[in-house]
Order: structure tokens, then C-alpha cells, then sequence
């Protein structure tokens, strides 16, 4: 038999906190994390709360967080997580309010999602036929097209635990789906929208979310795919765009990182002052300090050429 | 310089690409991806010229050079394209190159066991969590090495130096670095987080595989306190893993740079000290 730990929230029992309860169930070979879930249900604790339906990985109702880490309760093995972390603990998703046990609150999920305007806005005469798009373009948003919206990316998104107010990577990924849809006529639109505080740049890149997708979705990759589109789109006035025009001006000018040109160039002399160079000082004291002037790598010429030649292969590309 | 100093005293010879450019760090990726990986392609050509793999000591080169490697060598359509420029300027990338952090060199390719027989100094009192940085465990569908929702191979090392590790959720989390100039707030937040977490688990010092979290842990250190925790103090020395290596190995701290951090490490200085050494009192 194998302990599997639930954790337990009830908002009409011991004053709405949460617990660990365990339960004793066996886990033999193919027998699925919701599987057990519903033996428990069935035939122990019919007061266990969680959502399910399809069984087959494409509902999404049943993202929780299984040893840690967001899953699909029904395509986990329940005995390879035994196996790979000595027990079977499963919680509910994170970065939402649990409501009940294993269910959580998708509200602000939801409204994130439909904060990104998630639908095709085509302006002008509808074609009369079908709309014909070639499939490069089409495979350019692929990444994000089979999202299931079962929160596991939202749910350990770490931007997102610590700033609530982030639109998270399933909303994102989303966003990417119609941004990158040739056929939407509101991609500037939407690049600026998605630009401002709490949107694209606010993403730390932890990579969480490509990670933990159970159907391959990498809203992380997305989220990129719109950063340089907002940049090539003239989008350069958000922080988060310039600190990344001046990073890469710095690179392009030395061939490698010079930290400090970087910051002065990225947050402006007033903040850096204010700021920056304070940590800066400290770190002069202890010897601690970043590259204040680095010399032009001997090869920079191939780094110019290189980088013209990507350019104009770009522009002849695009017609 | 730890790492110098480590490679040495394990007999493995490092050759400096001097000419390589910066791995774009995600930002030159904001900019335009396919100069990125076109830079990035350039260094793998100038290692395979000298029949070399790469060892970087960052998580953040390792993530940018891995994702690169593993498009070029995914995708022959895109190789080609990188190699129809590196052409102009007289290089070529066959794919050949394995790109390896240095956690993984030691693991993989030293092995515990010798770095164990490396070990002069008795760490047995100290307590090291290790911070992996993100970028070196995912996706793992890239960097194919570690059990991303577990990983263990930090901790191995840690054990193998004769140090203890100190498990906590935080050491796979973001550090908060590549949002700092974004969102300050969110960033030392996470910052803070992470640390406390460490802390309350008995770390003496954490130990991290990235240079870029190390700028957040250590030298924004107090900036977490500040805001993410509130005035609350962590004092929690933050060291290269090199570094904590190269303490075990018998390297003077100095060398290592341990005295260039702005949160001090003399602590753990104080907690190491030469094998069969009677025990100091406790600072």
C-alpha cells in the first residue's frame, strides 16, 4: 500500500485551513495519480474535492500539483512519482485560491485570459471565401495553439507568485496565438497593449511553464516571439525593451557584456545614480564590481558583418 | 578565477575562447533571435575548430548556447542558414559540439569520487543549499541532463566536498535577476523568498550555479531585505559553486574571491578548516 498525502482545505471545516490528510491506496503499474483520486472518493472519503472529466489529457480539469510540480493527474503514473520522490503528495494547483481540497478558483485565470483579447479581430471586408494563410505562418504560432487552459503553467509560474497581478503564461501564450495570426489585423495593437506593466517583459524567463505543459506548449517561447516583434514594431519605450536594446547595443559594440554602459543605458543616468550605483559602491569596497570599460573583441569585424548579413537576409526574405 | 583554480587542481585543462562573443543572455534573443543563434553558432565553430566541447559556468550561457546547439543540430533547414553566413566570415558549425555546464563537467565527467579524493578541508559543519538558477535544469526537452523537478546533481557535489546539503523549494526557483530592471518589486520578492526559505531550512550559505544569480543574491541582498522582506535581515553569504569547491580543496579563500562579496562569506571561512583540525569556536 502507498501513503498518498492530499492536501485539504475546506472553508466549512477547521476554520477554512489547510491540512494533510493521508490515505493508504496501492499503485500498481498504470494506475494513474487520478485514479486514485477516485478509488479514495469512491471508496474511502467521498468528501475528497477535485475536478476531472475526459480521463485522456485533453479537458485539462485535472491540473493539480503532484509532488511539487504542476501535472495532469490523469497521465501521471501514480507509482513512477513514488518511485522518483518516496511518496505520493498531491496539492492543489498553485498562484490560485483553492476553494475546496483539490479545486481551485480560475476566475482571475480566466479574466487574464480574456484580458489579452483572446480572438481574432479582423478589420475591413471579410473574405468571401476561405482565408487562405500558408503554412509557415501558421507554424509560427504553433507553439501556443494546443493549449488546454488546465492552469498548470499558471500555477508555477514564479513571476506570477511574486506579482499577482501578471498576466501569466497561459494568457501570454494566447496573446502569441493571435499576435502571430497573419490574419488578425491588430497585431500593433496588441503588442502595446501586452507591453505594459505586468504584460511580456514582466516574464522572468524561469521557464516553468515550458516545462511543466502537459501538451508542449511553450508560452515562454511565446512570450520572446512577442518581445522582438514589439521591438521591431518601434514598441521601445517600456523598460523592459530598453534594457534589452541596451544590452544588446553593449554586446554588439564590445562582443560582450559591460554591465555597467548597460545599466546607465537601460534605467537612465537619474535611476542608475539612484540605484544602482549604490550597490555598485558596495561593491567597490569588497572588490566585487562589474566591468566598468572591456576592449572590443580583436574580431568584432566578423561580429558587424554577421550581423548585417542576418539583416539583409531578413529584409530580402521578407520581400 | 574559482573556476581557474578548481579546473587546475582537478588536472582539467580549460582553453579560453577569447574571441567569443556573449551568449546574448536572452536579451540580444529580444532583439533578434537569429543573430543570437548566429553568434552563438560562431563560438560552437570556433570550438569545433579545435576539436573542443564547451564548459560554461553560468546558467543563463548555458540555457542561451544549449537552445541554440539543440535547434542547429534539430534543424538542418536553420543550420544551414547559420552556416551560409558563418561562410562569409570564413567559419563553418557541423554540430559536433556538446555544450556542458560546469556542474555537469564535475558530475559527468570528473566524477564525485574524485572530487572527493580532492578534498583537504573539513566542511562537515556546514550547511549548503544550492541554488541551481532556471536556466540550467529546463526545459529539460534542451538541456537533457538533469530531472528537472528534481535534480539532485548540486547536492551530490555538495555531499562529495564532505558539506551538507539543505533542501528547500526555493533552490530551482528564479533568483529574480532578469526582471530587476523591469519589476523591482516582483524581483526581490523572489529574491527574498528563496533566501528566508534557505535559511529557515539551516543553510549557513547557498551556493549557485550562475553568475546573474548571484548578482541578485548577493550584491541585491539587501534590496531584498528592503523590500521583498520587509526590513527583516537575511545575512546569508552567497557563493559560486567553484568556490565552495575550491574551499573544500584547500584554496585560500582570497584566491577564491571570497572576500569580494558584498554580503561576507567569513563564516563559512571560519566553518571549514583543515582535515583533523580541532573544532573552533563558533563565531
Amino acid at each position: 500500500m502507498t501513503k498518498v498525502r492530499v492536501r485539504r482545505q475546506d472553508p466549512d471545516k477547521r476554520g477554512g485551513k489547510p491540512y494533510l490528510q493521508t490515505y493508504e491506496v496501492d499503485t500498481p503499474k498504470g494506475k494513474t495519480v487520478l485514479d486514485v483520486l477516485r478509488e479514495v472518493r469512491s471508496s474511502k472519503d467521498p468528501t475528497l474535492g477535485f475536478r476531472c472529466s475526459c480521463n485522456s489529457a485533453i479537458c485539462g480539469s485535472c491540473g493539480m500539483r503532484i509532488n511539487g510540480q504542476a501535472r495532469l493527474a490523469c497521465s501521471t503514473q501514480a507509482q513512477a512519482m513514488v518511485d522518483e520522490f518516496g511518496e505520493l503528495l498531491i496539492e492543489p494547483l498553485g498562484n490560485m485560491r483553492p476553494v475546496k481540497d483539490l479545486v481551485v478558483d480560475m476566475g482571475p485565470f480566466w479574466q487574464s485570459v480574456m484580458a489579452v483579447k483572446p480572438f481574432l479581430q479582423h478589420k475591413g471586408k471579410e473574405p468571401a471565401g476561405l482565408y487562405p494563410v500558408n503554412k509557415a505562418q501558421m507554424d509560427f504560432t504553433k507553439i501556443a495553439r494546443d493549449c488546454i487552459f488546465c492552469g498548470s503553467c499558471v500555477s508555477d509560474c514564479t513571476s506570477l507568485e511574486a506579482n499577482p497581478q501578471y498576466l501569466g503564461p497561459a494568457a501570454l501564450a494566447k496573446a502569441f496565438k493571435f499576435a502571430g495570426d497573419p490574419r488578425d489585423d491588430t497585431t500593433k495593437e496588441r503588442l502595446l497593449n501586452y507591453s505594459k506593466a505586468h504584460g511580456i517583459w514582466d516574464c522572468d524567463t524561469c521557464l516553468y511553464c515550458n516545462e511543466v505543459c502537459p501538451m508542449g506548449v511553450k508560452p515562454m517561447d511565446a512570450i520572446l516571439h512577442m518581445r522582438e516583434m514589439a521591438i521591431e514594431a518601434g514598441l521601445v519605450h517600456t523598460q523592459g525593451a530598453k534594457h534589452a536594446l541596451a544590452f544588446y547595443d553593449t554586446v554588439m559594440e564590445y562582443g560582450k557584456v559591460n554591465e555597467a554602459f548597460t545599466a546607465v543605458n537601460s534605467l537612465g543616468v537619474k535611476m542608475v545614480s539612484r540605484n544602482v550605483a549604490r550597490i555598485f559602491a558596495g561593491g567597490a569596497v569588497t572588490g566585487k564590481r562589474p566591468a566598468v570599460l572591456k576592449e572590443r573583441l580583436a574580431s568584432m569585424g566578423q561580429v558587424d558583418k554577421l550581423k548585417r548579413l542576418v539583416k539583409e537576409s531578413r529584409r530580402k526574405h521578407r520581400g | 578565477m574559482s573556476t581557474k583554480l578548481i579546473c587546475q587542481e582537478l588536472g582539467l585543462e580549460i582553453v579560453e575562447l577569447e574571441e567569443a562573443t556573449c551568449c546574448g543572455a536572452g536579451f540580444v534573443q529580444d532583439v533578434d533571435y537569429d543573430l543570437a543563434t548566429v553568434l552563438n553558432a560562431r563560438t560552437f565553430a570556433m570550438a569545433e575548430a579545435l576539436g573542443l566541447d564547451l564548459m560554461t559556468v553560468c546558467s543563463t550561457c548555458q540555457y542561451n548556447l544549449a537552445k541554440a546547439n539543440f535547434e542547429l543540430k534539430k534543424d538542418a533547414e536553420r543550420l544551414a542558414m547559420v552556416n551560409r553566413h558563418l561562410a562569409e566570415v570564413g567559419l563553418k558549425y557541423s554540430g559536433n559540439v556538446k555544450v556542458k555546464h560546469i556542474l555537469q563537467v564535475l558530475t559527468e565527467d570528473i566524477g564525485l569520487e574524485t572530487i572527493a579524493r580532492h578534498v583537504t578541508v573539513d566542511l562537515g559543519e556546514l550547511n549548503i543549499g544550492s541554488f541551481y538558477g532556471c536556466q540550467l535544469l529546463r526545459p529539460s526537452e534542451i538541456l537533457q541532463w538533469e530531472n528537472a523537478d528534481n535534480p539532485q546533481s548540486f547536492e551530490r557535489v555538495i555531499t562529495a566536498i564532505g558539506a551538507k546539503p539543505v533542501y528547500y523549494k526555493g533552490r530551482s526557483k528564479c533568483c529574480g535577476f532578469p526582471i530587476t530592471f523591469v519589476n523591482e518589486k516582483a524581483s526581490m520578492t523572489m529574491n527574498y523568498r528563496n533566501m528566508a526559505e534557505a535559511l529557515d531550512k539551516g543553510a549557513d550559505a547557498l551556493a549557485t550555479s550562475c553568475p546573474l544569480c548571484h548578482i541578485n543574491l548577493d550584491m541585491y541582498q539587501r534590496q531584498a531585505e528592503k523590500i521583498g522582506g520587509k526590513g527583516k535581515e537575511l545575512n546569508l553569504p552567497i557563493l559560486h559553486l567553484p568556490q565552495i569547491v575550491g574551499l573544500a580543496f584547500g584554496i585560500d579563500p582570497e584566491e577564491l574571491g571570497l572576500k569580494r562579496h558584498l554580503v561576507p562569506t567569513q563564516n563559512v571561512v571560519d566553518l571549514a578548516r583543515k582535515k583533523g583540525e580541532a573544532p573552533q569556536a563558533a563565531h
